[in-house]
């Protein structure tokens, strides 16, 4: 079971610029989203998580282990696909045969089911594929490495609609059970029935980190033709009013991540948020 | 062993192209020493020299091949094992490849030419003008005797920076190694131009015409004498950086 603890968690790069301030959650194992505009930290937690950057202060534990400390141990059960990722061998299958012995879960049936679902056998000379099709090998790569600790960053990039399906199918059926994936998106809707968490970061800031069931038993997320007077936040789209309202009623609706995110960042914000940690303090 | 076998193998892809490259430039050294012994092209010599530490030099660069960073820095592989088998690539592995390569070489010149031995044949056709000339009666050879510790400096500045720094590894690593070599040749430049003026000063001091020979043969033996605290100094470098390696690997 991949837990990760972060207390207090700050990181400034050199140049003092605040990159992340006084993080403190729990993520439980299962697949999360990370949503924050651009420069508010997605990419420096991932990076902190795989081990790549010191946090400046507080704390980050992955079941025990502190990734700073970049321990072989921990190493082999995380892997971090960036968005700018390149591959220093020109084939998915040498890549394989070189890089991932590191990995003792990884498996190389899962990768050749991966790579076909995508039409691709390995073999292919990864400087002469799309880019579309270079993240497509990448992605089953990352996923057939079975790593407890998965980090993806925009791994639906350059993929046409059919591929985001099947990344979406591939996830889901590659996730070890007690594995853990982040994945930072802005698109969010081509995964949106993958995810079982959302963490939320604004500049620098956590905004909100919290399991995707609890927060569809308190918000619900509604359609309607007219402004809805209870909703804590809505927008208009397509001649519909998309709105978030307090689950009073609890409604069985779906969390719509784009709304959620909106309703976050909008100066509306404190009303969702309190609506989300009323209930906590009252449980 | 097994742990050492893996990032072989990660590195495979630069290695290769590293391996075939060391080949070729020892083999084409061989043949252009191997060539200027023969006809006695004495320019060619340092071509042939220059050549054959080639692959020492840049061997280095294996390790700054990978763009992306993140691959190397977050691969499951200690920060003990990474620096280690950087540095045993470098200052083990390739000197072995270049030695059999260069003996192989010989070998096969030998079934063609007494001359194989270009090494003992160009020391000795040095030693036979510096003693022929009444200037030394020092061997080459004992000069060039600590030379590997000073010959060190640059693949191991150069490693240090392409494991280190954060962009253009390759290109920061070239700069390493032509800046070191340069620094070195300014160094015992000015190492010999002391020795030159002191000696110069010294014989009009005593009132005796600036003799050249005497004044080179004053260099050669004041540099032989002075080698060992080069060498020392150099050592001492290299111990300090490679142990920074291994601080910063850490890090």
């Amino acid at each position: 079971m991949t837990m990760i603890d972060l207390q207090n968690l700050s990181y400034s790069y050199r140049r003092g610029s605040l990159a992340l301030s006084d993080i403190t959650t729990r993520i439980e194992p299962g697949i999360h989203l990370l949503l924050g505009e651009n420069g508010a930290g997605k990419t420096t937690l991932l990076h902190i998580l795989d081990g790549l950057l010191i946090p400046s202060a507080g704390t980050c534990d992955v079941d025990g282990y502190a990734p700073a400390r970049r321990q072989p141990d921990y190493l082999n059960k995380v892997f971090f696909l960036s968005e700018s990722f390149e591959c220093p061998f020109s084939t998915i299958n040498r890549m394989a045969d070189c890089h991932a012995p590191f990995y003792p879960r990884f498996d190389r049936e899962r990768l050749a089911e991966n790579l076909a679902a995508f039409g691709l056998d390995g073999s292919e000379r990864i400087k002469n594929l799309s880019l579309g099709m270079r993240r497509k090998a990448f992605v089953a790569y990352a996923l057939s490495l079975q790593v407890e600790l998965l980090l993806l960053d925009e791994p639906a990039n350059g993929l046409d609609i059919d591929s985001k399906k099947e990344l979406r199918r591939m996830i889901g059926r590659s996730i070890p059970e007690d594995g853990t994936v982040i994945i930072s998106t802005h698109t969010v809707h081509d995964l949106q029935s993958l995810f079982d968490g959302v963490i939320i970061l604004s500049h620098g800031q956590l905004l909100l980190s919290m399991p995707t069931w609890e927060i569809s038993r308190r918000l619900a997320f509604v359609a309607s033709t007219s402004p809805l007077q209870q909703a804590l936040y809505q927008e208009p789209e397509g001649g519909l009013f998309r709105a978030v309202i307090p689950n009073d009623d609890a409604l069985d609706t779906d969390v719509n991540y784009a709304l959620l995110y909106s309703a976050v960042m909008s100066p509306s914000s404190q009303a969702v948020l309190d609506a989300l940690k009323t209930d906590n303090d009252e449980e | 062993m097994r742990r050492m076998g893996l990032l072989a193998r990660f590195y495979s892809p630069t290695i290769r192209i590293h391996m075939i490259l060391s080949v070729i430039c020892v083999l084409l050294s061989y043949l252009i020493q191997l060539l200027a012994v023969l006809q006695e092209w004495h320019l060619l010599l340092s071509l042939g020299s220059i050549l054959v530490y080639m692959p020492f030099y840049t061997a280095p660069l294996v390790f700054a091949r990978y763009s992306d960073r993140t691959l190397s820095l977050s691969l499951p592989a200690s920060t003990f094992e990474k620096p280690l088998f950087a540095l045993l690539y470098c200052f083990v592995v390739t000197p072995l490849l270049m030695a059999l390569v260069w003996y192989c070489s010989m070998g096969v010149a030998s079934l063609f030419t007494s001359h194989a031995d270009v090494t003992t044949c160009i020391l000795n056709m040095a030693d036979r003008q510096l003693s022929e000339g009444g200037i030394s009666n020092l061997s080459v050879s004992d000069l060039n005797r600590y030379r590997w510790v000073t010959e060190m400096l640059a693949p191991m500045i150069a490693l240090y920076v392409v494991l280190n720094v954060r962009r253009s590894p390759v290109v920061f690593g070239i700069v390493a190694i032509f800046v070191t070599l340069v620094v070195l040749s300014l160094t015992g430049g000015i190492i010999a131009g002391v020795y030159a003026f002191k000696a110069g000063f010294d014989a009009a001091i005593a009132g005796n015409e600036p003799d050249e020979k005497a004044i080179v043969k004053t260099i050669m033996d004041s540099v032989s004498s002075s080698m060992w605290i080069v060498s020392a100094v150099a050592g001492v470098i290299n111990v300090a950086i490679a142990s920074l390696i291994f601080y910063k690997a850490r890090k």
